[in-house]
C-alpha cells in the first residue's frame, strides 16, 4: 500500500497510520467507499485486456495500467466524487468526471503512470500532463471540484 | 450509397456516423464518451457519410463491420462535418471497396492532451442513436 507520510517524525507516522485505518473503514461503507470504482475498473479491464478490444485496432490495456489507475482512485481524497472508468485505443485507462457534455474532465493514465488530462467548461478548455507519484496533482483535484461544483 | 466512381468531397453540412462497438464508450444517459473519438493508433478517425444513403444502409455497414471484427454494434454517434473541423482537423473522403461512403477525420495533433481536448469537443457535439 502506498502511504503518504508528510514528515519524518513519529507523530507524522502515527497520523498517517490512523488516517489509513479510518480510510479503510470508509472504503468498506457502501455510500462513502471506493469499492464500486474498483469493481468497475476490474470489470472493465476484462473487456479491454486484449488488443483490438474496440474494433479499431486498439492496444491492450496492461495490468500495470490497471494498478496505476487503482492507486489514482485510492489517492482521491475522502468526499471526492468517483469517476467512471474507460479506455483509449492507445491502451491508456481513462477516468471521467462528468456533469454535462460540455462540463467534463477526462484523465488518461498510461502504463508508466503519466497523467494526461483535458477538461471542458463551456467554451473554455484546459489540458495538460503530470506524472503520478502517488498523490493526485492539486490542479487535477481543482478541475474535479470545478466539474462537480464543489466549492470547498 | 454514393456512386463509387464519383465520390464528392465532404461538405460542411453533411452528417457523419461513427460506429459504437464498445459499451463503455457510452454513459448511462446515452451520451458518448470522448474515448470514442481518440485517434490512436492512427492519426485519423473512421466515419461513414450519410450522403446518398439512408439510415438502414449506414447501419448495415456498421453491422457488417462489427460482424467482421466479431464485435457488437451498439449504435452510432452522428456528428455534422463542420463540427469535426476543430483546430487542425479536416474531414476527407476515403472510399473503400465495401464502403464508398467512408471518410476520415485527419490532422489530429500529436500531443495526447491536445487530442483529448479535441475528442471532448467531438463527443460533446455527437448524438448517439442506439440500435433499435
Amino acid at each position: 500500500m502506498i502511504t503518504a507520510i508528510r514528515g519524518n517524525t513519529e507523530t507524522a507516522g502515527y497520523i498517517d497510520t490512523t488516517t489509513q485505518k479510518q480510510k479503510g473503514y470508509f472504503d468498506q461503507s457502501v455510500t462513502l467507499g471506493k469499492q464500486s470504482a474498483y469493481n468497475e475498473l476490474y470489470t472493465f479491464w476484462q473487456e479491454c485486456k486484449f488488443a483490438d478490444w474496440d474494433g479499431y485496432n486498439a492496444f491492450a490495456v496492461q495490468e500495470k495500467t490497471v494498478i496505476k489507475t487503482y492507486w489514482f482512485i485510492e489517492a482521491l481524497p475522502l468526499g471526492f466524487p468517483l469517476p467512471s472508468v474507460g479506455a483509449e485505443p492507445d491502451g491508456h485507462l481513462t477516468l471521467e468526471w462528468y456533469s454535462s457534455p460540455r462540463w467534463i474532465l477526462s484523465v488518461s493514465i498510461s502504463p508508466e503512470g503519466m497523467l494526461y488530462y483535458a477538461a471542458l467548461f463551456g467554451t473554455r478548455s484546459e489540458r495538460g500532463s503530470n506524472y503520478f507519484w502517488g498523490e493526485i496533482p492539486q490542479h487535477i483535484l481543482e478541475l474535479i471540484k470545478e466539474v462537480k461544483g464543489i466549492t470547498v | 450509397m454514393i456512386d463509387a466512381n464519383r465520390v464528392p468531397d465532404v461538405s460542411d453540412d453533411e452528417l457523419l456516423a461513427r460506429y459504437v462497438m464498445q459499451s463503455n464508450h457510452l454513459r448511462s444517459n446515452k451520451t458518448v464518451k470522448a474515448d470514442l473519438f481518440m485517434p490512436h493508433p492512427y492519426q485519423e478517425l473512421s466515419l461513414t457519410r450519410y450522403l446518398d444513403a439512408n439510415i438502414e444502409e449506414v447501419l448495415a455497414l456498421g453491422e457488417e463491420t462489427a460482424k467482421e471484427l466479431n464485435k457488437t454494434l451498439y449504435g452510432r454517434a452522428d456528428i455534422q462535418a463542420i463540427k469535426c473541423k476543430v483546430g487542425s482537423l479536416q474531414v476527407v473522403k476515403d472510399p473503400t471497396p465495401k464502403n464508398p461512403n467512408h471518410a476520415n477525420i485527419k490532422g489530429f495533433p500529436l500531443g495526447k492532451p491536445e487530442q483529448k481536448a479535441i475528442a471532448l469537443e467531438l463527443a460533446a457535439d455527437a448524438k448517439f442513436y442506439p440500435i433499435q
